[in-house]
């Protein structure tokens, strides 16, 4: 059976047999198949329509091998056809010889186009990849006030160019890995040689070989395949669409996974400071980053803990508030059909609610829709009593403090903790509401990535730079992160 | 020979280890000097605490050398009988600070309550906390080693605004024989620093890795002195006629000033901090006592089963006390004085081969 075959044969029309059964051809309209003469002996080329720069193969590999002369293959033995033509005719950069079918289909259907030969049991594959892709463009979820403006597309090589501008270093080494199934994923393994943990890098480069998983497309979901708590709701890899932030994540020792197709790298090993700081902090002098960071600390324990402090507060420890303000806050409640905690819950919900449908809203309507549907939607309940004005507050003042938070991912994760820490308040007042917090701060302590505990370096102890929470001035951050293998 | 990286690990595994034990120690000099110190001695409580911080530091001491020696030491019955007292002891100081904090809790942040839902509560946290494995808890510990004392520093002083200047020198307050009463027993306070017998694990490392016993015996000490100036604090801030009349255990624990018309955000602040420090003691106690009895009866059982073991004696005695009553049971606290030290006594004094 010419379908069964592993590796290539000799005679080329047994070859191209083999590849058009495997490929569905002449079915398959995007198959193309061309077949030449070069040198007094039989040629073909396969390569996939679209995928393929059709203009680079017909002038750089087509074209000169057909202007061979028939004498110039005379001597040439068939098994060393192929390697001729890629050394007397071929002029694209690079090129491999291969013999695998397997392997010369991924890479044709990867873009790049397959040189066969009559007689010679071997192909060069030809990188001739030119589809369709995106430019670079500004970040979406990453903006910045200084620092560059440029963030990862959906093209991986595009993405490797643009670490490679920024990362001017001999070390940097970029190793390829397919992840998936039925539907194999191209992913790039970065690291600085030498700085990076060699462990870490076979860790992930295991991981990803290892997963089976049919349709593993995005880098959220190869993050998923290889993370090391599935149960978690705290991201454990550092997400960037950022090149420069990528790029910082080198330079401090960790791994980046850029995945073809995604507009996003990860990082790891990774502590959850990682996700707490913006490029920002160390673009602007040492006490801005550190005013921000304070700020952004705050809006997260505002995120976190104000809805479920308030219902805690109006329910279990009314002593607290003065008399104005509880009979202020009594008087409008009152008014309200429904219990504190249903308030509360509905509000939050009404919030996310607005929130996703802006997010989802084409263009320039998403801006509209929030404000719009924040304005009636506020006003409209508080003048039909179904919210009080306070808790209004309580959840825009909440809802700001999520936005304080760089990663959506952790954002997310901290939108589940806060609905814990709601109902906590609702049901055992502020005592239940610590005791579930220090529950949630065991279990993140327990939590590692490679070996990493997440809340390193606070706890356990590891040796770092001055830049959690205060940012050290820079010239007094010189060593890189605990996990590197090299500090300094 | 070890790297530098390795033994950099090992200290901060065993600096946290180190951590919780302080800070379960000074959360029991505090709930015991509260519950039986104060009703004795009244305002001079908190001279009642020094015996039991010596007492600490020898234990911590003590415990620097077990754990040089624990891979000499062999699974006699005499080394698995006394695993299981440690476990159980330390599963017992763990019940203490739970009853702690019910009563606590029941006095002030949840009056409306029912008992036996705060006591839920507070097993069931621990029992959480615990699961998520001792080195997490202790982590958690060490995260919070200046954060709440700094907190219970800066609310503590915000409460004795409008303290008593008359609470400032009671050496003896009642008298000298219940001064001494009362230092006898606190002595079972120094009981959580028993943790630091509990086998190594995890990042640990080996016997030869264990640092040098000042490690163990400063940091059990500074956790000791926070509950001891909490204590103080306690004193300075009630007057000894407001001291008198309070007769419920959570009421003593109230660092407040008895001219607060209401429960501030201050003074919630406060209350919740020692909360918090309570909680974590107890989790971190839980744990330890998990690992000593798995340590005793490792072949019999896995992690989550000595988990269990820890857990269910913990929350057997705590309904005990909440059902018998807390402030009668509290009595019985000075009794934890006598395995802490025989303990102590076996580990100094029993050959290397026989010793925990």
């Amino acid at each position: 059976m010419c379908d069964d075959a592993i590796t290539l044969m000799t005679p080329l029309q047994r070859n191209l047999d083999v590849f058009r059964a495997r490929l569905g051809a002449p079915a398959n309209a995007d198959v193309l198949l061309r077949r030449f003469m070069s040198a007094g002996f039989e040629c073909a080329v396969l390569a996939i329509d679209g995928m393929t720069d059709a203009k680079t193969v017909a002038e750089h590999v087509i074209e000169p091998c057909e202007q061979l002369p028939e004498s110039a293959g005379r001597d040439v033995p068939e098994e060393e056809r192929a390697a001729f033509l890629l050394a007397h005719a071929v002029s694209v950069l690079p090129a491999k010889m291969k013999d695998r079918v397997d392997e010369l289909i991924a890479d044709a259907l990867s873009g790049q186009c397959v040189l066969l030969c009559d007689g010679c049991a071997s192909a060069a594959v030809l990188d001739t990849r030119g589809f369709e892709k995106r430019g670079v463009s500004r970040p979406e979820a990453e903006q910045v006030v200084l620092g560059p403006h440029e963030s990862f597309t959906e093209s991986l090589r595009t993405n490797i160019t643009l670490l490679r501008r920024i990362v001017q270093r001999e070390e940097l080494t970029t190793e390829f890995v397919s992840c998936g199934g039925a539907m194999k994923t191209r992913c790039a393994l970065l690291y600085l040689r030498g700085t990076a943990d060699a462990a870490v890098a076979d860790c992930i480069r295991g991981r990803l070989e290892a997963c089976d998983y049919d349709f593993a497309l995005t880098t959220g979901e190869v993050e998923q395949l290889i993370e090391e708590h599935p149960l978690s709701i705290i991201p454990q890899f550092a997400h960037t669409e950022r090149p420069d932030r990528a790029a910082s994540f080198l330079a401090e020792g960790q791994v980046v996974v850029l995945t073809e197709g995604s507009p996003a790298a990860l990082g790891g090993p990774c502590t959850l400071w990682h996700q707490l700081h913006t490029p920002d902090d160390s673009s602007m002098r040492w006490q801005y980053g550190t005013f921000l960071r304070v700020v952004r600390t705050l809006g997260v324990l505002a995120h976190l803990l104000l809805p479920g402090a308030y219902i805690a507060v109006l329910r279990f420890h009314p002593q607290m508030l003065s008399p104005m303000l509880l009979t202020s806050v009594y008087e409008t409640g009152a008014r309200v059909p429904i219990p504190v905690y249903l308030e509360a819950l509905l509000m939050l919900l009404a919030f996310d609610l607005i929130n996703e449908a802006s997010l989802r809203a084409p263009g320039t309507m998403g801006n509209a829709l929030g404000i719009v549907s924040g304005l009636i939607l506020g006003q409209s309940a508080v003048s039909a009593d179904i919210v009080s004005p306070l808790l209004l507050i309580v959840i825009a003042a909440s809802g700001l403090g999520g936005f304080c938070v760089p990663s959506y991912a952790l954002s997310i994760g901290l939108k589940l903790a806060q609905l814990l820490l709601l109902t906590a308040g609702a049901v055992g007042g502020l005592y239940l509401m610590g005791m579930t917090c220090v529950c949630l701060l065991a279990a993140l302590c327990s939590m590692q990535t490679f070996g990493v505990p997440l809340t390193a370096p606070v706890a356990p102890d590891r040796p770092h730079n001055r830049d959690l929470i205060v940012r050290a001035p820079l010239k007094t951050q010189k060593a890189r992160a605990f996990f590197a293998k090299h500090r300094l | 020979m070890p790297s530098t990286v390795y033994e950099q690990r090992t200290r901060a595994a065993w600096r946290t280890r180190a951590c919780a034990a302080g800070i379960a120690t000074g959360a029991m000099i505090f709930s015991v000097g509260a519950g039986i110190a104060v009703p004795i001695s009244l305002n001079a409580a908190q001279w009642a605490a020094p015996p039991a911080l010596a007492l600490s530091a020898l234990i911590a001491w003590q415990a620097q050398r077990a754990q040089r020696r624990g891979a000499a030491s062999r699974e006699s019955i005499l080394s698995r009988a006394l695993w299981i007292a440690l476990g159980a002891t330390l599963a017992l100081c763990a019940a203490f600070l739970a009853c702690a904090q019910i009563s606590l809790a029941e006095r002030t942040l949840l009056p409306q309550a029912r008992i036996y839902w705060i006591a839920m509560i507070v097993v069931v946290s621990a029992a959480v906390c615990a699961r998520c494995g001792m080195e997490p808890v202790c982590r958690l510990c060490f995260a919070t080693r200046y954060i709440l004392p700094a907190l219970l520093g800066t609310l503590g002083a915000k409460a004795l605004q409008k303290g008593s200047p008359f609470g400032l020198f009671p050496l003896l307050g009642s008298g000298a024989g219940p001064l001494l009463l009362s230092a006898v027993c606190m002595l079972c306070a120094a009981a959580p620093a028993l943790l630091l017998f509990a086998p190594a694990g995890g990042e640990c490392g080996g016997p030869e890795l264990t640092p040098p016993a000042r490690f163990f015996v400063l940091r059990v000490l500074a956790g000791g002195v926070a509950g001891t100036l909490l204590l103080f604090s306690l004193t300075l801030c009630n007057t000894y006629h407001s001291l008198l009349s309070q007769d419920v255990w959570g009421e003593r624990m109230l660092v407040t000033c008895t001219h607060e018309p209401r429960i501030g955000i201050p003074q919630m602040a406060l209350i919740l901090t020692q909360m918090l420090g309570l909680g974590l003691a107890t989790a971190a106690l839980l744990c330890g006592a998990g690992r000593c009895t798995l340590r005793a009866v490792k072949r019999l059982w896995g992690p989550r089963a000595s988990l269990a073991a820890g857990v269910i004696p913990m929350a057997i005695a705590v309904y005990a006390m909440v059902s018998y009553g807390l402030d009668r049971t509290l009595y019985a606290a000075p009794l934890l004085a006598v395995p802490e030290i025989i303990i102590l006594l076996l580990s100094s004094f029993l050959k290397p081969r026989e010793a925990i």
